[in-house]
C-alpha cells in the first residue's frame, strides 16, 4: 500500500504531464469503445435483417435441395409427407418461432412489350407477414393476402416494376418450366412493389402465393421450409439439435450459410479492429514510454536516494509499474463512461449516414453498448501502460548509485 | 582524543590470542582507485589506510577534487577500489554479492546529504518510514519506530509536514532521522551542512555528536567546514588522493 501511495502522489506531483498522458489514453479508450459499439450494431443490423428479411435461420429442405444443381425442377422438393412430418416435428419445438414455406422457381415475367426473367419465391402470404412482415417494405401497392380469394396477385421488385413500366393493379404474365419440363404460363395482377433497398434484389425479385406457384409448377411440392427462431444466439445449437432429430434424409442450412456475406463483413470488421486496436495500443505504450522515460531522468536523485537506503531497483521499478496501471486505469474508466454517454447521444441524434456499398437507401448511425467486450477492452489499456513503464524502467538496473545521485 | 589507527600489519598480531579481538568498525586498507576519462588515467585516491574503532564522528577533509567523494561511494559499496580493501565490521565490502548489497545498505548504512534528498510528496513520518520499507516490519512497528526516531531529533511537532513546508535545518533533521531509524552502524554523511546557515549548522553537528554519543552509531562526512572539524572526534586530510593528515 505505501508504494500505491506513492506512486498516486507521484501521478498527482505531475500533474500537467499526467493529464496529458491521461488524455491520450482516455480518447484511445473512448475511440475503441466507439468503435466496437459501431461495429456490434452493424453486424447485429446486418445479421438480424439478414434473418429477418425472409432467410430465416434455418432453411430445411431434401438432401441435395441446396447443391444448386437439378436436372428438373423441385427434383429434390418436399413431398406431401415431407411437408407433414416437417412441419409437425419444427412446430413442436420450443426453440422455434415460425416455420415458413418456400417454394423456390425462376422464369419470365412480361406485360406484353416488355419481358424480365426473375427469380420466384411462392410463399403462404399469411405465415410470411407472421414471421417476417415487419421487416418487408412496399414502396406501392398491398401485401398478398392470408385468405385471398384471389390467389394470381404477386409482389414484383420495385425496380422490375419500372422497367416492366407496371403499377399495382396491372396485370403482367409470368411464365416457368413445370416439374415436367413443359412450359406452363399465369397471368397475375400486380399487388405491390417490394422495396429492400438492394437494386439486384429489386430487379429480380417476384413473390406469388404458393397455390400460385405450385399451379405453374403443376406440383405439391415445396423447396423448403424457412424456419425463425426465438434467439438467434442458439442458432448452431437448435440447428445440429434438429438435424441429429430429422435424420440424414433432410438437409440443413443455417443462415451464416446462406449469407456468407455475413462472415465476410464479420471477417473485414475483426481485422479492422485489430489494426486499430493495435494503433491505439502502440500509442499509449509509446506515450507511457515516453513519460516514463523522463521521470527515470527527472526522478534520478530520488531514485539514487532510495537504492543507496537499499530499496532495490525492482521495487523502485515496481513504483512506475504502479504508476503506469493507475494512470492508465483511470484513464480507461474516465473513456469509458464517456464513450457510454456517447453513445447514448449519438443513438438519440438519429444520425443518417451515406448509403453502404450495394444499397441505395441511407442507413441510422447506431451504436450498441456491450459490457462483455467493454470490460476487456478498458483494463487492456491499463495492462498495455504497465506494460510500457515495466518495459522502460528496466533502465534502473543498469543506473550506477552514484551517477543516479550526482548533481544534474 | 581520535582513535584512527594505521590498519594492524599481520605481524603485529598476536598468533593464539587469549579472546578474540573485536574488528575495527572501519578499516580501509591500501585503498587505491583510478577512473578513465578518454585516454587519461586519474587517480582518485592513492594507497589510503586508516580504521576506526570506536563509534566516533570523522571528517574527510579536503578541497574539490581530492577524493572525498570517490571515498565516500567505496564506503558505501557504490563502487570498488582496484586494490586494496575496505572493512566494515570486519567484512570486505568487495566480497558482498551484488544481490545482497540491498539488504547490506539498509541494515549497516545511513546516508545524509547536502541536498537532504527527501521525497517531496510524503512527509517527514512517510519519508523516514520508507526507510524501514524493506525490513519485515508491521506498519505499526514502522510507524512507531519512524515517529520515535523523529522525537529524537525534535521534529516530532513535524511529522505531518513535507519537506517543502519545512526549513532548511528541519529537512536535515529528517534526513538524519531516516539515516538512523534503521539503526545503522555506520553513516555516511556529505556536506550535511552545506546548505544550512552558521546557526542551523551548528545545531545539525550538535545533533550529530549527540546521536554518535548516544546511539552509538560513527559518522563519516565529508566536508569542507571547518566546524565540522573542530566537532569531529577524528579528521582525515586529503589531497589529490592521498592523505595528508
Amino acid at each position: 500500500m505505501q508504494w500505491l501511495r506513492l506512486a498516486l502522489l507521484n501521478i498527482w506531483r505531475n500533474g500537467r504531464r499526467s493529464l496529458l498522458l491521461a488524455f491520450t489514453l482516455c480518447i484511445g479508450n473512448l475511440a475503441l469503445l466507439l468503435f466496437v459499439g459501431y461495429i456490434a450494431a452493424t453486424l447485429t443490423g446486418l445479421r438480424e435483417s439478414t434473418i429477418r428479411a425472409g432467410l430465416g435461420h434455418i432453411q430445411i429442405g431434401l438432401q441435395g435441395q441446396f447443391d444448386g444443381y437439378a436436372d428438373q425442377p423441385l427434383q429434390y422438393g418436399l413431398t406431401r409427407d415431407d411437408q407433414v412430418r416437417l412441419e409437425a416435428s419444427l412446430e413442436s419445438d420450443a426453440a422455434v418461432r415460425r416455420v415458413v414455406p418456400r417454394l423456390v422457381f425462376s422464369g419470365l415475367v412480361s406485360n406484353g412489350p416488355r419481358t424480365l426473367n426473375f427469380q420466384g419465391q411462392g410463399i403462404h402470404p399469411g405465415r410470411e407477414r407472421q414471421a417476417f412482415g415487419a421487416f418487408q417494405t412496399l414502396s406501392a401497392g398491398v401485401p398478398l393476402q392470408a385468405h385471398d380469394r384471389n390467389v394470381y396477385r404477386a409482389l414484383l421488385g420495385r425496380e422490375m416494376a419500372r422497367r416492366l413500366g407496371v403499377q399495382p393493379g396491372d396485370s403482367v404474365t409470368v411464365m416457368s418450366s413445370t416439374v415436367s419440363g413443359a412450359i406452363n404460363a399465369i397471368d397475375v395482377e400486380v399487388a405491390g412493389l417490394i422495396a429492400t433497398g438492394i437494386p439486384e434484389t429489386e430487379l429480380y425479385s417476384l413473390q406469388l402465393p404458393i397455390e400460385a406457384a405450385q399451379e405453374l409448377l403443376r406440383t405439391d411440392k415445396l423447396s423448403y421450409f424457412a424456419v425463425l427462431l426465438n434467439d438467434s444466439a442458439l442458432s448452431e445449437a437448435t440447428q445440429a439439435r434438429i438435424g441429429l432429430r430429422l435424420g440424414h434424409r433432410y438437409e440443413l442450412k443455417g443462415w451464416q450459410q446462406l449469407a456468407p456475406l455475413y462472415t465476410q463483413v464479420l471477417q473485414l470488421y475483426r481485422n479492422q479492429f485489430v489494426v486499430f486496436g493495435s494503433v491505439i495500443a502502440l500509442l499509449v505504450f509509446l506515450s507511457v514510454s515516453t513519460m516514463t522515460l523522463t521521470t527515470l531522468f527527472e526522478r534520478a536523485r530520488e531514485i539514487g536516494t532510495l537504492r543507496a537506503m537499499g530499496i532495490s531497483s525492482q521495487t523502485i521499478r515496481r513504483l512506475f509499474v504502479h504508476e503506469g496501471w493507475l494512470l492508465g486505469l483511470a484513464s480507461s474508466l474516465i473513456g469509458a463512461g464517456l464513450a457510454a454517454i456517447a453513445t447514448v447521444v449519438i443513438n438519440l441524434l438519429q444520425i443518417e449516414l451515406p448509403p453502404p456499398p450495394g444499397r441505395n437507401s441511407g442507413v441510422i448511425l447506431h451504436l450498441l453498448w456491450l459490457p462483455e467486450y467493454v470490460l476487456p477492452i478498458s483494463l487492456t489499456l491499463p495492462l498495455v501502460a504497465m506494460l510500457a513503464a515495466w518495459w522502460t524502467s528496466r533502465r534502473l538496473g543498469r543506473l550506477p548509485i552514484v551517477s543516479a545521485l550526482a548533481p544534474a | 582524543m581520535g582513535h584512527l589507527q594505521p590498519p594492524p600489519s599481520p605481524q603485529s598480531q598476536p598468533l593464539a590470542p587469549a579472546s578474540r579481538p573485536q574488528p575495527p568498525i572501519l578499516a580501509v586498507e591500501s585503498v587505491t582507485k583510478h577512473y578513465r576519462r578518454g585516454s587519461e588515467r586519474i587517480v582518485a585516491l592513492t594507497d589510503l589506510s586508516f580504521s576506526i574503532d570506536a563509534p566516533e564522528v570523522v571528517a574527510i577533509a579536503g578541497p574539490s577534487g581530492s577524493g572525498k567523494s570517490t571515498l565516500l561511494n567505496l564506503l558505501a559499496r557504490f563502487d570498488v577500489p582496484d586494490s586494496g580493501e575496505v572493512r566494515l565490521d570486519g567484512q570486505d565490502l568487495a566480497s558482498i554479492s551484488p544481490a545482497a548489497l540491498d539488504e547490506f545498505r539498509n541494515r549497516k548504512l545511513g546516508f545524509v546529504f547536502q541536498q537532504f534528498n527527501l521525497l517531496p510528496v510524503l512527509s517527514a513520518l512517510e519519508n523516514v518510514e520508507l526507510a524501514l520499507a524493506p525490513q519485515a516490519l508491521s506498519r505499526a512497528q514502522r510507524r512507531e519506530r519512524a515517529i520515535a526516531m523523529l522525537e529524537r531529533v525534535g521534529m516530532g511537532y513535524r511529522l505531518a509536514h513535507k519537506p517543502g513546508e519545512l526549513s532548511g535545518g528541519q529537512q536535515q533533521r529528517v534526513a538524519i532521522a531516516r539515516a538512523l531509524v534503521g539503526r545503522p552502524r555506520f553513516v555516511i554523511a556529505d556536506e550535511p551542512t552545506g546548505n544550512l546557515d552558521s546557526k542551523t549548522a551548528a545545531e545539525i553537528l550538535q545533533l550529530i555528536s549527540e546521536l554518535n554519543q548516544t546511539m552509538q552509531t560513527t559518522f563519516v562526512i565529508a566536508t569542507h567546514d571547518p566546524r565540522v572539524m573542530q566537532l569531529a572526534n577524528s579528521v582525515i586530510e586529503l589531497a589529490d588522493g592521498q592523505r595528508i593528515g
